[in-house]
């Protein structure tokens, strides 16, 4: 290891972030902190603001580093507290490099040897992002305009989501009235144009729900969208419709409008918190049409206490280019998912992470009644829900004439949307999880008697 | 049928047209959209489309046949995620075969999770044999072979019981077994053409001539070029052409010491000559120019095995192409003498003893500043993974270790581009040496600077990971 407080200080883009990195230099926040055998690559998994933590890898021998966050900070201060807590000698054991480790350096364009002269670093200090600055003196006057300000801001906001509900009502009675046939054909204008209408009314995620509708929807085969149409504008008039009736309700608002940040959810004494044993069954990452990569990581619970799935879901702006997965499918692990209060508790973040399962553990065992029954709970319970994952039971897939494929299980059969991968057209699916959307089953993982295979 | 199937048929119909929906709602309905609407309708009729009704296949549903069991072992888990880097990151369908040929050499074939050949992949070693059978959709039939092979139950055999009852055919009723070969083998894929090829030419005799024919004109140039070096077994020197002597008199045989004839090329002026030279080279045939030097196929090779570099750079592609089994052995000779590359050097080594290959490698790394060791894949051809290479010698590794020190003092574009033989280098070196050289130059590329966990080691790594129990 080579690397220097003084060359740290340097590379800092700014004091603020050097501050920041102070914040997260406890071995609490982090997790999988390891080093590679040579002492030079560092690498660890951070907890930031969003529902799964950050990777951070650095190289020693020359200050690089690398985050998963969408910081645009380079450094971020992740990276930087990873080399601080190494410069400074924190306890990293030596591990075998992880993949993801490995991907970076392959990527990775290094600028040569290390610099030997260190830059001047401009009044930036790690000691001085350590001091800490005495916090301002309480104001109870200010405190009460502040709160008189945010109720008189959420009172607007909620006026302007229910008029942006009624106006949606609106619309929707339009496209009915001039056929869901015509609606199909020209969904990406029409819903475009409502979704800007939406986020004009402060309605944030209903206008992403009818942003991606239009992709949603090409996505399956031709003869099936009107239908599809037909069920997702029910869906979210019901939605609306569950809104105006109860705006304070904090699932209602996180579909509708925004969601509530990681420190509020934590911050709640009611949320259901699940400790159990996890498996990452996938990761599905798209690119939406606002400009914002999703990444939903699908959990599966490996125990019987609590909910069966577990939905990480994070956003990052497409523009802070490729991101490295925050895991690996197949994974399993100890951790305590917090999960968004909701009829059928399905989206989480990681409240903490645990150690990685020592022996790999099977799958539950599932349901061999109706496999599509969780599907039609969750949608008794949140008839707006538009996904459901499902644990499928031992089946095998199979082709009809026309060349679509079908799960099957004696009487049960559902059709799969896209192709799978051809090692499961030809092996026992001893178990299956997949994603079941508007009437397709989009495979995520298997379980064969080849082992396991992801499809995501 | 659901009482609610055909009120919600109408209803679908009304919101696709653009026609009130009311009147086909169930009447109940109307208590649930107080006051009437036509979205709350559409949300109910949404709803129940989604939990009522599901759709059910319009025709039987078909399973494909399990993927079978192969005779090797797929390479332990240990090492799978190792194999999906070294996958992932292969740059050529070249590397995709000589990662398949050095895993089988360690006697592992590729998990199916990891990679499934697919139904084009015809170069496949036989241990692959049953899953390309499953690719192509063949196989896990009940059919039972009692009746001998004939044309009508041709299909019903699997491609290798078939193939193994066509050898047994030919053995003892070679007429049978190339009438069926001349008949079915055309609705055959190229690798199999060219193994009922192969069938034919084991006990080849004048009568099989008229079999050969249909493939001398195959789609696949690989069965184009043994049908036509069978046929250079086979026939006569055919009529001469003006082609034929027009290239023999680019040529002298000249009587030489002790008797033995000197073939020569002779020297050329223009440029035109020498494309005119190459035309002709390209689709003469060797027994033709033998018989335009008025000599037989067989003391035209003689003459060829004698000749200078220059004539056999000539003559190589012609005697792959058209040689007779003479022409073979003058390919292996010149072969082992070191000088032939590339796709050329491939083709002839697998007539090689493995010890002759061996040879062959060894002196192209140790000889050739080429730090992609081209030549000594091309030698050793699927028999990888035992090169017994010293880490510290040889020219390939030098100039391999020379990229190494260049590559920090380049610009960012220069690098880029000079990286890629030295990616070639490293993935050809993972898949040639044997376990404890692997180990060997991995800890000596670390030393030179590249990081433990850089993926271009992954080859490396992969070979010492499976390294066979008696190199441990």
């Amino acid at each position: 290891m080579t690397l220097s407080r003084a060359q740290i200080e340097a590379a800092a883009p700014d004091q603020a972030a050097l501050k920041a990195a102070s914040g997260l230099l406890k071995p609490a926040k982090w997790s999988g902190l390891g080093r590679s055998e040579d002492g030079h690559l560092v690498w660890g998994e951070c907890q930031g603001s969003g529902a799964s933590p950050y990777r951070v890898v650095a190289d020693l021998s020359d200050a690089g580093s690398k985050c998963s966050c969408p910081s645009r900070k380079f450094p971020c201060k992740h990276g930087l507290a990873l080399m601080w807590m190494a410069v400074d000698g924190a306890e990293l054991a030596l591990q075998e490099t992880p993949a993801w480790v490995t991907e970076w350096v392959g990527r990775r364009r290094k600028s040569g040897s290390a610099p030997s002269v260190v830059a001047p670093s401009d009044g930036r200090s790690l000691a001085e992002a350590l001091a800490e600055a005495p916090p301002p003196p309480p104001d109870p006057a200010a405190e009460l305009r502040k709160a008189a300000a945010a109720a008189k801001r959420a009172g607007e906001t909620n006026a302007a989501i229910t008029a942006a509900t009624e106006e949606f009502d609106r619309w929707a009675a339009d496209q009915l009235r001039a056929g869901l046939t015509t609606f199909v054909a020209e969904a990406a204008d029409r819903c475009r144009r409502i979704a800007a209408r939406m986020v004009d009314g402060k309605a944030g995620a209903l206008a992403s729900r009818l942003d991606e509708l239009p992709a949603r929807l090409l996505a399956i085969p031709g003869p099936e969208r009107p239908d599809a149409a037909l069920m997702e504008l029910g869906k979210l008039a019901l939605l609306c419709r569950a809104w105006r009736a109860t705006p304070n309700d904090t699932e209602l608002r996180r579909e509708v409008a925004t969601t509530e940040n990681r420190e509020e959810l934590l911050a709640n004494p009611s949320v259901l918190q699940c400790a159990s044993a996890w498996e990452v069954v996938a990761e599905q990452v798209a690119t939406r049409r606002d400009g914002l990569v999703s990444v939903a990581t699908w959990l599966l619970n490996l125990r019987r206490d609590g909910p069966r799935f577990g939905l990480l879901l994070d956003f990052f702006p497409a523009s802070a280019g490729r991101r490295t997965a925050a895991f690996a499918s197949g994974d399993q692990f100890l951790a305590t998912l917090a999960f968004y209060p909701a009829r059928a508790p399905l989206r989480a973040v990681l409240a903490e992470r645990g150690a990685t399962l020592a022996q790999p553990v099977d799958w539950p065992v599932a349901d061999e009644e109706d496999p599509l029954s969780p599907a039609c709970e969750r949608l008794h319970a949140a008839p707006w829900a538009l996904e459901t994952p499902l644990l499928l039971p031992e089946g095998r897939l199979a082709v009809d004439r026309s060349g679509a494929v079908w799960w099957r299980r004696v009487a049960h059969t559902l059709p799969l949307a896209g192709e799978p991968p051809p090692l499961a057209m030809g092996c026992i699916l001893t178990n299956a999880v997949g994603l079941w959307t508007g009437g397709r089953l989009t495979l995520l993982a298997m379980q064969t008697d080849w082992g396991r295979l992801t499809h995501a | 049928m659901h009482e609610l199937e055909g009120p919600l048929a109408a209803m679908r119909a009304a919101f696709f047209s653009g026609r009130p929906a009311q009147q086909a709602a169930p009447k109940e309905w109307g208590t649930f959209t107080e006051p009437p609407s036509e979205l709350a309708l559409a949300a109910l009729a949404g709803q129940a489309l989604e939990v009522l009704f599901r759709q059910h296949p319009a025709s039987e549903l078909t399973e494909r046949p399990l993927l079978p069991r192969l005779g090797v072992p797929t390479v332990p888990d240990a090492a799978r995620p190792l194999v999906r880097r070294v996958v992932a990151n292969l740059k050529t369908d070249e590397q995709r075969r000589q990662l398949v040929w050095f895993l089988l050499a360690r006697g592992y074939t590729l998990h199916p999770a990891d990679w499934l050949p697919s139904a084009k992949d015809d170069w496949l070693p036989e241990a692959y044999a049953a899953w390309l059978d499953w690719a192509r959709g063949e196989g896990g039939g009940a059919f039972a072979p009692t009746d001998p092979l004939t044309a009508e139950n041709w299909e019903l055999w699997l491609w290798r019981e078939r193939r193994a009852a066509l050898t047994a055919l030919r053995r003892i009723e070679p007429a049978a077994a190339r009438a069926l070969i001349v008949e079915k083998g055309p609705g055959e894929p190229p690798d199999r053409r060219l193994q009922l090829l192969t069938i034919l030419a084991d006990g080849l005799t004048s009568e099989d001539s008229e079999g050969i024919v249909p493939f001398l004109k195959d789609r696949s140039p690989r069965v184009q070029r043994l049908a036509r070096r069978l046929e250079a077994r086979l026939a006569p020197a055919a009529e001469l052409t003006d082609d034929d002597r027009e290239l023999a008199e680019f040529f002298s045989l000249s009587g030489g010491i002790f008797g033995k004839p000197q073939l020569k090329a002779i020297a050329l002026k223009t440029g035109a000559q020498r494309e005119r030279r190459a035309a002709l080279l390209a689709h003469v045939r060797f027994t033709a120019l033998a018989g335009a030097l008025r000599v037989s196929e067989s003391a035209l090779a003689d003459a060829a095995a004698r000749a200078g570099e220059d004539v056999q750079d000539l003559l190589r592609e012609m005697l792959l192409e058209s040689g007779s089994d003479r022409g073979l052995e003058v390919l292996r000779a010149w072969a082992r003498t070191g000088r032939m590359r590339g796709a050329a050097l491939a083709e002839v080594a697998v007539h090689l003893s493995a010890g002759e290959r061996l040879g062959l490698a060894a002196r192209a790394v140790q000889e050739e500043a080429d730090p992609t060791f081209e030549t000594a894949l091309a030698a050793l051809g699927p028999e990888l993974g035992g090169l017994p290479l010293g880490p510290t010698h040889g020219a390939g590794l030098k100039a391999v270790f020379a990229l190494l020190q260049e590559l920090p003092d380049e610009t960012p574009s220069a690098r880029q581009f000079r990286q890629r033989p030295l990616l070639a280098g490293l993935f050809a070196l993972g898949l040639l040496v044997e376990a404890p050289t692997a180990k060997a130059l991995l800890e000596r590329l670390v030393a030179a600077g590249l990081s433990p966990a850089d993926p271009s080691l992954d080859p490396l790594r992969l070979n010492a990971a499976l390294a066979p129990e008696n190199s441990q």
